[in-house]
Parts: structure tokens; sequence; C-alpha cells
């Protein structure tokens, strides 16, 4: 078969309207909705997707901009945030868009570690995935190739090494704070990415454009929007985009259709199937919104968890240019497994980063608050001399930090998100570890200057999976234990945050889910990946 | 099919706009009765930013863009209504004509929260939200991307210095050029 199109125009135009009753209806499209839209429409399903945001198309929607960018890709409607440590919620965390956060996602793809799925037997600390990382391998696996990533050929750590396409080129930055990590004893490595070093079903190989976080021009970032959605839309999957859900509907315990917003008015989509894939604060507002939906567990909205970032900025005497090539470099997973001797559980991993200049200068002053005036100017001077090592970190679930629904409306009528965080105490002694050692990359490196951040990314947790029902929304096939015909597959499922970049695994779950239902259905083939 | 000539020229109209306006506007619409603050602020947060950027008419224009940022914390005001009410509490301070040390110092007082009583209000979060609006207008200018040394859109021809050689050239030198 053909590569479908990848213009937003041409599939429009080929793209199926379904009328009536679906098979499935899916609340968003991005990581884990696009993989299950392609997956249910080639498995036989009609299948209608509802995005709130609108159709990204590369060429002529996506500028090589920042601040024309900024927004346009980005979840930055108006949301409470507080506790201890309140997160910064928009680009840095949940976008929105045809192809959701991975429209502008780095495309760090990683897999977890067989210990991220017990952390509590391995650490007895947070609680144990209901499935084990050889069950969601295969998966990983057939992700990998239909990206595809680009990685090394081998791995010092878990991975899909040899991936099927060959890893992106160190660039200056690389060379340059990886001298730091050797110098440490870290073993360093290309990163794997979606990002494809060779052409690929009519997308171009890496142009090392750099602006992979505004939206890359040149489709060889694998972001759902060249990836997935073109071929769920050739399978018979309708996207309907600026079409926002405010609630699932259900009678005698049974999903019934979803209620959403579009052109300015309401329309209701019944469906067989319900599938709610929202990431982790649009996810439990939606059913909280939906009478407090799939609940009896009083899970929903509970655990959110972050990954902590603290980024280590360090100057160097040369020009390094961070800004071409992708933004993510080499990295070391050294520091990943759990140490006792550390005196925190579980790990991170660090890597080469570059902030396009206005993320760059915000990130800085938002955690400096010395940081202004003519020392700030001095330092954005030398915007291309700075060289930056950024971290990954595992917080540790705690049903105190939550999404909860607001008193105050947005716009459309439904409440706004009620985001409550706070680092625990293993968290904060691990980021401390993080911050330490990044920091002691970029001295070995000959940083001449160093500054650092208080960062985090991701979002996790609120629809926690289990085998419990008591104790957990969702079964280990991303089901609701409480309704029947409901899923919720997204990062929300995520019993623990493990310490990398959650797409490939939410995309790997997704793909696990879909054939689950298929086969179900007496409509799969029973292949567990391909 | 477009002509490659005309690839890019969406960046290009971005860069020549910037240029041509530098954001500047006659007249001030969100905070005209402000403007002396406003700009008082900024010069001491971006102190020597070119009269070609008019920092304060970008704030004044994207007040209430969230440009990428949608949390707040409870009880805070929308941004636009915030950004007024920190000024009027600058305005009522004389700030525009206090000499810039004393300026600085309740500027450093207002970013590390010291000045929420002084002010009667969230001071911190004022000054944190305007300086990184203030930031985005700055960093979004060809000039600036010239003086920091970024180089700007990419997009088609990919940055057209980057040769192997001058790759390498610029490395020299580099603690780690040597490294494998």
């Amino acid at each position: 078969m053909s590569a479908p199109p990848l213009r937003v125009e041409e599939l429009k135009r080929l793209m199926r309207r379904h009328e009536g009753r679906v098979d499935a209806c899916i609340v968003g499209s991005g990581a884990a909705g696009a993989v299950l839209a392609k997956e249910l429409a080639e498995g036989g399903l009609s299948v209608v997707v509802l995005e709130a945001g609108d159709w990204i198309d590369s060429r002529e929607d996506m500028v090589n901009d920042e601040l024309t960018m900024l927004g346009r890709l980005d979840w930055d409607d108006d949301r409470l945030s507080d506790g201890a440590d309140p997160l910064k919620l928009g680009r840095v965390n949940t976008g929105r868009a045809v192809g959701g956060t991975t429209v502008h996602f780095t495309a760090m793809s990683l897999r977890l570690d067989a210990s991220d799925f017990r952390a509590q037997s391995a650490d007895g600390v947070g609680v144990d995935w209901p499935l084990a990382y050889e069950e969601l391998a295969p998966y990983y696996s057939e992700v990998e190739r239909a990206l595809p990533v680009s990685g090394p050929r081998r791995s010092k750590w878990v991975s899909g090494a040899p991936y099927p396409h060959g890893a992106l080129p160190w660039s200056a930055k690389d060379y340059v704070l990886a001298a730091g990590m050797d110098k440490l004893g870290l073993h360093v490595e290309m990163t794997p990415h979606a990002i494809a070093t060779g052409p690929v079903d009519g997308r171009s190989a890496c142009m090392y454009y750099g602006f992979c976080m505004d939206g890359c021009k040149s489709d060889a970032k694998g972001g759902m929007n060249v990836t997935y959605i073109p071929k769920a839309v050739a399978a018979g999957a309708e996207i309907r985009a600026r079409s926002f859900a405010t609630r699932i509907e259900s009678e005698s315990g049974r999903a019934v259709g979803v209620t959403y917003l579009a052109d300015g008015e309401e329309r209701f989509q019944p469906a067989e199937r319900v599938f709610v894939c929202c990431y982790a604060i649009e996810t439990p507002r939606l059913l909280l919104n939906s009478g407090n939906l799939a609940n009896s567990c009083d899970q929903v909205g509970r655990n959110l968890m972050v990954h902590s970032g603290p980024i280590a900025y360090g100057r160097f005497n040369r020009p390094l240019d961070s800004f071409v090539t992708p933004p993510v470099g080499v990295f070391t997973r050294d520091p990943y497994a759990s140490d006792p001797a550390r005196g925190f559980a579980r790990g991170f991993l660090l890597n080469t980063y570059c902030q396009f200049p206005i993320n760059f200068a915000q990130s800085l002053v938002d955690s400096n608050p010395d940081l202004w005036g003519q020392e700030l100017m001095d330092v954005l001077d030398e915007y291309a001399h700075w060289g930056l090592v950024a971290s990954l970190g595992e917080v540790l679930p705690n049903s105190e930090n939550r999404v909860t629904l607001a008193d105050e409306l947005d716009g459309n009528g439904v409440p706004i998100a009620h985001v409550t965080f706070s680092y625990g105490e293993n968290d904060k002694a691990l980021i401390e570890a993080e911050r330490a050692l990044a920091v002691r990359t970029l001295e070995a490196a000959g940083a001449t200057e160093i500054l650092t951040n208080d960062g985090n990314h991701h979002l996790l947790g609120t629809a926690r999976m289990g085998d419990d029902p008591a104790a957990s929304v969702v079964g280990p096939d991303c089901r609701s234990h409480d309704v029947p015909n409901l899923w919720i597959c997204d990062g929300s499922v995520w019993p623990t945050a493990g310490a990398v970049n959650p797409s490939l695994t939410i995309e790997a779950l997704a793909l696990r889910t879909a054939r689950l239902v298929l086969d179900a259905e007496g409509r799969g083939d029973g292949r567990i990946g391909r | 099919m477009k002509r490659l000539g005309e690839l890019g020229s969406k960046e290009w109209a971005v860069i020549e706009e910037r240029r041509r306006s530098g954001y500047r506007r006659e007249t001030l619409e969100r905070f005209g009765a402000l403007e002396a603050e406003l700009c008082a602020v900024i010069a001491r947060l971006l102190p020597g930013v070119p009269r070609s950027i008019d920092l304060a008419a970008f704030v004044d224009a994207h007040a209430d863009d969230p440009i990428g940022r949608g949390d707040r914390s409870p009880g805070l005001p929308a941004i636009p209504e915030l950004f007024r009410s920190g000024l009027q509490a600058l305005a009522d301070r004389g700030f525009a004509r206090m000499p810039a040390d004393e300026q600085d110092r309740l500027i450093g007082r207002m970013r590390r929260g010291e000045a929420e009583e002084e002010l009667g209000l969230e001071a911190k979060e004022f000054v944190d939200r305007l300086l990184a609006k203030a930031l985005a207008g700055y960093l979004a200018h060809p000039d600036t991307w010239e003086r920091i040394g970024f180089n700007g859109p990419s997009y088609p021809g990919g940055y057209a210095w980057i040769t192997p050689t001058a790759v390498a050239r610029r490395h020299e030198g580099f603690p780690g050029a040597s490294w494998l």
C-alpha cells in the first residue's frame, strides 16, 4: 500500500465522514488516540476522533519562529495551579492540535526499564504496574518501527537497538558536554528519537532545522500528525478537529457517547465504545465533569506526577550554537537505577539540550530571582555560548497531588481544572542529585559559569491502572473497572512515572489496548506486536 | 505545488514585519495611562534594549495572550488586571521618577517576593510575568537575534553557513573538540 498523504488538505479530502452511532469514539488525537484510531479503523471498526485542537499542516501552518508557534500548539487555557510546588502548565507539558503534544515534543523515544514496572517490589516505593516490561516489549518494537525511531546500533541500557533508522549525528554541544560526562565516568550514547534520518513514507529525512518544538517542517519528526493520523484517516477513521468534549454520557453503567462543542454548538456522538485520551489533566477533568464517571475508587484525578527536571546551563568560551540540530542530543542513563548509597529511591537520566531564546530566558528568570537587569542582558548576549545539561527524574505518586474541578467556569461553561502539586522528600533528594550531577558535568566539560533552574516535564497519573478495582481506575488493558465499554488510554494510567519521556510508552500501551479490544471482538489476528 | 522561492515566505514575513514595526503602536491600548511606569520598569528589567524594539507596546498588545502558559494561582487576577494593578501600585509610589538604584532595589524586593505587603498585591507574580512577557518580545526580534548570535529561521535552506568545515573551524579550541 502506498503511503497516505501528509498534506492536511489532501487528508481532509479523502477522510470518511461517519453519521450516527459509531463503534468507537476516541477523545483526543495525541500519542494514544491516534494509535487507537489507526489500529481500530484498520481492524474494521467505525471510528470518530474528537480533537479540541486544529489541524496543523507542516508546510502551511508551521512557521520557523518561536513566538509565532507559542500558543498555537499548546493547551494554554486558564488553569488554577497551587500546592507547595505549583506546576507551570502550557507549552512545557501539554499540546493541543491534531496529533496532540507530539506535534511539539522533542521526540525523545526511550523505553521504560523493567524495574519501572515494579517500583514497589524492588524499592518499596510507589506501586507496581499490573503488567510487566516483557508484555509491553513487542509493542515498543512495533511502534519504534512505525514512527520510525532513529538511534544507536547497540545500547548499554534497555532499548530498541538496533533501531530502524541510524542515530542522529552529534552536534557541537554533544561533543563538548559528552566530554564532561566522560570525565565523570558516565557512559554516553545518542538519544533515540522519533526522528527519521532517512526518507520514509514521503517524509523527508531530518534536515536539522532545530525547530522540533515549534513544529517540524520537514515531517522527519514522527509526531502523530505525520505518522498514525494519516494512516488512521486512510483506514477510514474520521478526525473532527476543533471539537471539545464536555461530557461522556452514560446510561445504566455503560457509556453511550460523548457530548462535545463544535462551531459554537453542542453536539452528541453516540458510540458503542468510548476511549478517553486527553492526558493527565483533561482526562480527569472530563471524567469528573461527566458525573464523576469511572470513579468508584476515588482515584480519578489523584497521583498526578511529573518528571523532575532541573536544567544546568553552562557558559563556554566559544559558541556552541546548540539551536542547530534537534534540541536533545546525547544522553546517559547511568544514574537511572536505584542506588541505596544515594539516599533516595529510583533515579534519573541526563541529556544535552537546547532551549530557543524565549524559552531559554523565561526558564532561567523563573528560577533565579536575582537574574534580571544587566546581569540577565549579559547572559542573553552570549546565548550561543551556553550549553545545557537537562535531567529527567522519577517523581513518586502521592494521592494528594491531584486534579479537581474549580468553581470557575471556562468560556464553554465547563469548570476549569485545579491542579495541586507538591514534591515529596524522596523527590527533593532526587532533584538535588540531578542538579548536582548536571552541574558537575558542566564543570568537567570546562564551563566558565553555571546557572540552574527548577524545571519539570510531562504529566502522568490521575487515572492509574491496577488489578484492584477498589484502588485503581482501569485494568491492565486500560479498560475502566466501573464502565465496561469505557477505556482510558494515555499518560493518566501510569501507576508510577519512571524517568523517560512518556510518548513511546503511551503509544505502545495504546497499541496493546487496541489489539486487546480487537481480539475481544473476534476481529483481531492474535498479533502481539509486529 | 509551490515554487521553491515561495517556501519560507511566512518566515520572511514575520522577520520583515518585526523589523518594520518593532511592535510600536501610536498609543498603548491597555496601559496608556500607566505608560511611564511600564517603560520605566522594563528599562530596569532589560536595560539597553534598543529603541527599535518597543517592549512596552509588545507587553500592552500581548497582555491577554497566554503565549503558551495558562496556569495561575487561585485568587490571582487575570494577567492584564495583574499588570494594571501592579503598574498602578508603582505609579502611586512615583516609580518612574525614582533614581535608578532605588528602582532597582524595589524590583529586587519584588523579584524575591519581599514586596507583597509593601505594594499590597502579588508583586512577585506581577514582576515575574511582566519580565517573561517582555522577554518574549525582546527575544523574538531579529535585531536581538543578531546581537545574541541566534540565527533565526532555518527553513527551508537550513543554516547556510553550517558546512562541515565551518563547524570544525568554529569548534577549534573547544574543551571537548579533541574528544572521540
